[in-house]
């Protein structure tokens, strides 16, 4: 579903990714982890199609297609989706107006019908219950003023309403608490399903002990060092991200 | 007086108003030269700075025509008040209100030259007295008939809220069909002690429009003001409000929000005088510019000795959707008090990328995401409009903005 080739990227001309090589197929979940300034987020926003980052080198195909020529509409149109590490807060755009304009620009793009008001807030709202989000949440602007976990909550909401075919989670741990973690996690989970895949981009194991991943790899100046099962989560957690680095130099 | 050389627009319009002289009630001679001494202002006077007249200075304008057939738009069937050409129409008003009958008002001694052109050749206008609570807004239209001599419009107005008196007024401002022309009108309000106004402007003129509008505002002990201005028409307009507050605990509220494209200015210049302690006042003005055009705002407050305990914020906020828009902000405090909370703000920048990849990386396509960041920048100004009539004209008027690919 996912092939990564040799990717090289750049932001402003300081090379972050230095060959980054990951296939990732449908229904699987792979991790990808790494210490702070190792490209994790570098990738995620590559693959997404944020401006200022230049591909100097590689390819990423999507279902075969070049994903880095699409737009991010289109890529999200394609089935993609980042739930950011840092969701943005916008002033004046209410939480349900753009949950409704972006699930139904989406629609529009599967060639389904668009939604109705009424049929909307069904489906958001069956959605929110499970993850905890309540109407007053629905009710204010995106993001704006909303606590960490809050904000991350609301990306599992659109992961949940915009059902995705690929789906990016960066950091999607921090800033939650463990009671949050596990409704987070018990989100995501409820989503995997053998046509979704995902790619969990994460510092900490913690997340790992309930979103069992397929494949772990271990990202660190801009290339992947290693990969494993599940249980190279759990070595790393034990070692530290010095050892497995030491032993790849 | 007459200078040596003649000022901008000085000559064309002494023929003008030397042609209407005879027709206009109350003598109005010394108003022109008032006028006439200083002529349309230039870049050098410094209110002035940033808007031109100068086009507007030579070109021809003749007195508009009263009794013009007109096809008037409503925002909808509540009270009325309809002015055509800077005449009041009684046939087509549905609130009777006194006439303005000649110069005695507050605008008179004012140092700008068009206020002293408008106090020289305004022929008519509305005098409204709101001495109870109404609670249906009243809706005033400024209609102008374009023609191929470009009409000047001119008109006087007065709007007085009587103590214990509150009232919604809404002055909407049209041309009706394309062509140049030039609006130069003066709407006086006073907020006498206690009473309230919440006075909506929407300026809708035509493209080809020259727009200016003095608002010259009193306000008595404990008067409430809510001024809201909505600009979106017009190659030039400026919407200038003085505001004098003698009246302790007196609260100023200035709000206006404006999307102008091509080569469109908008300008919004505003003087507070708090005068009284206790008194407050709150300006927030947001733009959204794209194409070559510009804004400018001026904003002035003078807290005077003994204004103690005075509260006045301004806040100038502006969008730049292209390379080539523009804003000149100019921010003035003057402050002799010693216990006051004032403050002011400015930000101009474009859109924020951050936010805009947000929405796009859902799946919302480039333009929609920058039209639902453009209306929720100017959604702020529109929040306490309720839902209804007003608001649609206005919301209609910014998503035709930005379809208009601004």
């Amino acid at each position: 579903m996912l092939e990564i080739r040799d990717l090289h990227a750049s932001v402003e001309g300081q090379a972050i990714l230095n060959g980054v090589d990951l296939s990732v197929g449908p229904g699987e979940v792979h991790a990808v982890m790494g210490p702070n300034g190792s490209g994790k987020s570098t990738l995620s926003y590559v693959l997404s199609g944020r401006e200022g980052y230049a591909v100097d080198r590689g390819e990423v195909l999507y279902d075969g297609r070049d994903l880095l020529e699409l737009e991010p509409e289109e890529r999200a149109a394609a089935g993609l989706f980042l739930a950011f590490q840092y969701p943005v807060e916008i002033p004046g755009v209410g939480t349900m107006t753009f949950l409704r304009t972006a699930l139904n620009a989406l629609r529009r793009g599967r060639g389904e019908d668009e939604l109705d008001a009424m049929q909307f807030l069904r489906v958001v709202r069956q959605k929110a219950r499970a993850l905890g989000i309540g109407d007053d949440m629905l009710k204010r602007a995106l993001n704006v003023g909303f606590s960490g976990g809050e904000k991350k909550r609301n990306e599992m909401l659109q992961l949940a309403i915009l059902e995705p075919r690929l789906a990016i989670l960066d950091e999607t741990d921090s800033g939650l608490d463990i009671d949050a973690l596990k409704v987070v996690a018990e989100g995501v989970n409820a989503l995997r399903s053998p046509d979704r895949a995902m790619l969990i981009i994460t510092h900490y194991q913690r997340l790992l002990d309930h979103i069992v991943p397929d494949r772990v790899h271990v990202l660190a100046k801009g290339r992947i060092l290693r990969s494993g099962g599940s249980e190279l989560a759990l070595e790393l957690e034990e070692k530290g991200y010095g050892e497995i680095m030491g032993e790849a130099a | 007086m007459t200078p040596q050389v003649a000022l901008p627009g000085v000559e064309a319009y002494r023929e003008a108003f030397e042609s209407i002289r005879a027709s206009l009630p109350g003598e109005r001679g010394a108003a022109f030269e008032a006028f006439a001494a200083r002529g349309f202002p230039t870049n050098r006077v410094e209110a002035w700075k940033y808007t031109s007249l100068r086009p507007l200075a030579r070109q021809r304008f003749q007195p508009a025509a009263p009794d013009m057939e007109a096809a008037v738009p409503f925002l909808g069937d509540g009270p009325r008040i309809v002015l055509v050409n800077g005449f009041l129409r009684e046939d087509l008003s549905t609130v009777s209100v006194e006439r303005w009958t000649g110069p005695d008002g507050m605008a008179e001694a004012d140092g700008e030259p068009l206020v002293a052109l408008n106090a020289a050749m305004a022929g008519d206008g509305y005098a409204l007295t709101v001495g109870e609570v109404r609670d249906e807004p009243i809706e005033i239209v400024h209609a102008t008939v374009p023609g191929p001599a470009g009409p000047v419009a001119q008109s006087r107005n007065r709007i007085t809220v009587e103590p214990g008196g509150a009232a919604h007024v809404i002055e909407r401002h049209v041309g009706l069909g394309s062509g140049a022309y030039f609006v130069n009108g003066v709407t006086e309000i006073e907020v006498r002690d206690g009473g309230r106004l919440r006075h909506t402007k929407l300026q809708d003129e035509g493209a080809d429009a020259h727009h200016l509008w003095f608002v010259p505002a009193r306000l008595g002990r404990d008067a409430v003001l809510e001024s809201t201005v909505f600009t979106f028409g017009a190659r030039l307009s400026r919407n200038q409000i003085e505001a004098d507050i003698p009246g302790e605990g007196a609260e100023l509220s200035l709000r206006g929000a404006y999307a102008v494209s091509g080569r469109q200015l908008a300008d919004h210049t505003s003087r507070i005088e708090h005068r009284a302690p206790g008194a407050t006042s709150r300006q927030v003005y947001k733009g959204a510019i794209g194409g070559q055009a510009r804004g400018v705002f001026q904003g002035h407050i003078v807290v005077a000795e003994g204004a103690q305990k005075t509260d006045g914020h301004q806040l100038n906020r502006a969008l730049l959707l292209s390379g080539r828009a523009e804003i000149d902000a100019k921010p003035v405090l003057e402050i002799y008090a010693d216990d006051v909370q004032c403050s002011h703000g400015a930000t101009a920048g474009d859109i924020d990328a951050d936010a805009l990849f947000y929405l796009r990386s859902r799946g919302i396509p480039a333009d929609a995401a920058r039209g639902l960041l453009v209306r929720a920048f100017l959604s702020e100004i529109l929040e306490d409009t309720p839902e209804g009539a007003l608001r649609t004209a206005v919301e209609e008027r910014i998503d035709g903005f930005l379809e208009a690919g601004a």
